[in-house]
């Protein structure tokens, strides 16, 4: 058979064949096959492709994970690293396009299929919402949204950031709590408004069922997003503390309690936990160091189930330690001191150093790479 | 070609079945391998419906769009992949077995021509057979994956539809994905794409008229120094040889040469 009727064979591969083959290539080949044609450019530039290329990729189990690292010449520089290496080396990295003004930064607020949601440092400033996929190198800057300090006044404003399943859509949620006297912290429920990446609109939150009760969230520590739904520590007027959940499909609000263990509690976040949540909790004792405690929800939803984890002196041993998240295998994730990362098995209760990583704003999320954005126009999403 | 199938354990009592090739080769074909062919296990099932007294008799199965040479390829293939109806091993046995079909797997991808690839991708796709559809795919991905994208039209055939000022505009969109990107000649590309070829010694040839003649200028005789020595020891053509040289001067730095 000669060369060229072998090649009119390949060309002859029916579409799914190719379509599984580019499943295979890594982000950079995948893009240069687009340019091969314009009928192979709109086999992978579709909107069936990009979530069966995502659906591969969350099977490969290569187990990413997203860091912060040091800044290079006040550029952020995010790395990639496989979890199961066990050197934890860098397997890619990304340097953030993003220049803030007015000395401000770009914190990550969470990550979900391969997009990573940020916001502009000062979380009143209403610009600077940006959904970003470093992967293929596109962003979308969200449009300003509705409510802000003109508007509304100060508050301590929260972003969460998910995918809806049901409505194949992107979603971050902005929560304002709005600030009263110190004696009536929580004078009003707080204002929500949710950004939809099908629609490219902020909506405020006002039907009475999806209200979120009286309550305000405190700190800026991103909520977990687990089984759907954005999980938050909120707290009431009388300043106890349980776990604000935001269902991202039926944008609802519920409850779910959290332990109550004598002594002072402060919890400091909720983290994703398997396909539950777990919360990260310093109790406060007299004549006694801090402890710091790590409980897990064994049954997601259960408030009965919530089982402790992990639980040491607080500075047991090092400077300074720090609870960040879990790794896909169980293990905790802890940031000693300056910005040790390490790891922590829950049966050996051995700990294992990863690597160095930037102390300031550690953010770190489980990643997977996608091709996201892919299919959106210039003018929607812009390639840099 | 072989036509039964080695079975290391006669005395078990796994069913076979027989598949026909395009080429009208007959394969006797364990069941519990054959049944990783979705294509087949589905004909099977609807002759079973259709015919009761059809299981243990001689049903033929044909597949008219699967080379004999091509059917060897999968069946061995699908022999290596764990079996369903296997009696479940221990870790070593596991290991063991896991470690084979990576040095098969490793094997079977060395010595295969683009051409084959693509008769095993096809026949695996008529097939049904999802197994080596994906072993095969992610063998043709890890061959094109960091090609430039001129190697990747020469491979598929594919004709260029973007208009020179299109591809050029997403070139420079895309610029950071082009980078480093292998860029093969289309020579090299050729070279790979044809078969090989080899050189055989023709051995010793006698009668040839009219002798060959040793150029003037080698030299001849027995060595000065030894008389033992004859030369030359080796001959070859010298005179009107084809060879390349640069431009600035000629082989022998005469104004011109012959």
């Amino acid at each position: 058979m000669s060369d060229s009727e072998k090649s009119i064979r390949w060309g002859s591969l029916p579409d799914e064949i190719l379509t599984h083959i580019f499943t295979f290539l890594p982000i950079k080949s995948i893009i240069i096959c687009t340019s091969v044609s314009k009928t192979w450019k709109s086999l992978i530039q579709n909107p069936t492709f990009i979530p069966t290329h995502l659906r591969h990729s969350h099977n490969k189990n290569q187990n990413l994970f997203l860091l912060l690292s040091l800044s290079r010449n006040d550029k952020q520089v995010y790395t990639l690293h496989k979890e199961d290496d066990p050197d934890f080396i860098v397997y890619t990295s990304f340097e953030s396009p993003f220049h803030a003004p007015q000395h401000g930064t770009y914190n990550a607020r969470g990550t979900c299929n391969g997009l990573i949601c940020l916001s502009y440092s000062f979380p009143n400033h209403a610009k600077g919402i940006i959904l970003w996929n470093p992967c293929v190198r596109k962003f979308l800057q969200l449009p300003y949204p509705n409510v802000t300090v003109d508007t509304h006044g100060a508050s301590c404003t929260s972003f969460g950031f998910g995918f809806d399943p049901k409505t194949n859509d992107y979603k971050v949620v902005r929560i304002l709590s709005l600030l009263g006297s110190p004696s009536d912290f929580v004078k009003s429920r707080p204002v929500v408004e949710v950004y939809s990446l099908s629609t490219g609109e902020w909506r405020m939150l006002s039907a009475s069922a999806s209200l979120p009760p009286m309550c305000a969230i405190i700190s800026s520590v991103p909520p977990a997003f687990a089984n759907g739904a954005l999980h938050w520590i909120a707290f009431t007027n009388d300043n106890k503390p349980f776990a604000l959940v935001f269902d991202l499909g039926d944008e609802v609000f519920r409850q779910i309690l959290l332990p109550e263990l004598p002594g002072q509690m402060i919890w400091t976040r909720l983290s994703v936990y398997g396909n539950s949540i777990a919360g990260f909790q310093i109790t406060v004792g007299i004549d006694q160091m801090p402890q710091i405690n790590i409980w897990v929800m064994k049954e997601y939803g259960v408030a009965s189930s919530w089982t402790p984890f992990f639980t040491a002196d607080f500075n047991f041993g090092e400077a300074f330690v720090r609870p960040i998240g879990f790794r896909r295998n169980g293990d905790a994730l802890f940031v000693f001191g300056e910005g040790k990362l390490v790891s922590w098995n829950p049966e050996s209760k051995e700990f294992k150093y990863l690597r160095m990583i930037g102390g300031h704003g550690t953010f770190i999320d489980s990643y997977i790479e996608s091709l996201v954005f892919l299919d959106k126009a210039a003018n929607v999403a812009v390639t840099y | 070609m072989s036509n039964t199938s080695e079975n290391p354990n006669p005395s078990s009592s796994s069913a076979k079945m027989t598949l026909k090739t395009s080429d009208n080769e007959l394969f006797e074909v364990e069941e519990a391998v054959a049944m990783k062919f979705c294509t087949v296990k589905q004909y099977f099932e609807d002759e079973k419906d259709s015919d009761v007294a059809a299981r243990g008799s001689t049903t033929v199965i044909p597949l008219p769009n699967v080379h004999s040479a091509v059917l060897t390829m999968l069946i061995s293939y699908g022999k290596k992949l764990p079996q369903s109806n296997a009696v479940a091993d221990n870790h070593e046995e596991e290991e063991t077995k896991k470690k084979e079909r990576k040095k098969y797997e490793q094997g079977l991808l060395k010595n295969l021509m683009p051409g084959e690839l693509l008769d095993l991708i096809s026949a695996a796709n008529y097939l049904d057979f999802k197994e080596g559809l994906e072993f095969f795919n992610q063998a043709l991905a890890d061959h094109i994956q960091n090609k430039s994208v001129e190697y990747v039209r020469k491979f598929f055939g594919i004709k260029n539809d973007y208009e020179p000022h299109e591809e050029e505009k997403y070139r420079e969109e895309y610029a950071w994905a082009f980078e480093g990107i292998e860029c093969w000649l289309i020579g090299e590309l050729k070279q790979f794409m044809a078969k090989t070829k080899t050189l055989d010694i023709a051995g010793t040839l006698l009668g040839i008229k009219p002798a060959l003649i040793v150029a003037s200028f080698s030299v001849r005789g027995l060595n000065s120094l030894d008389s033992n020595i004859l030369k030359p020891e080796m001959i070859a053509p010298g005179e009107n040889i084809l060879a390349a040289w640069i431009n600035a001067i000629g082989p022998t730095g005469l104004d011109s040469n012959t």
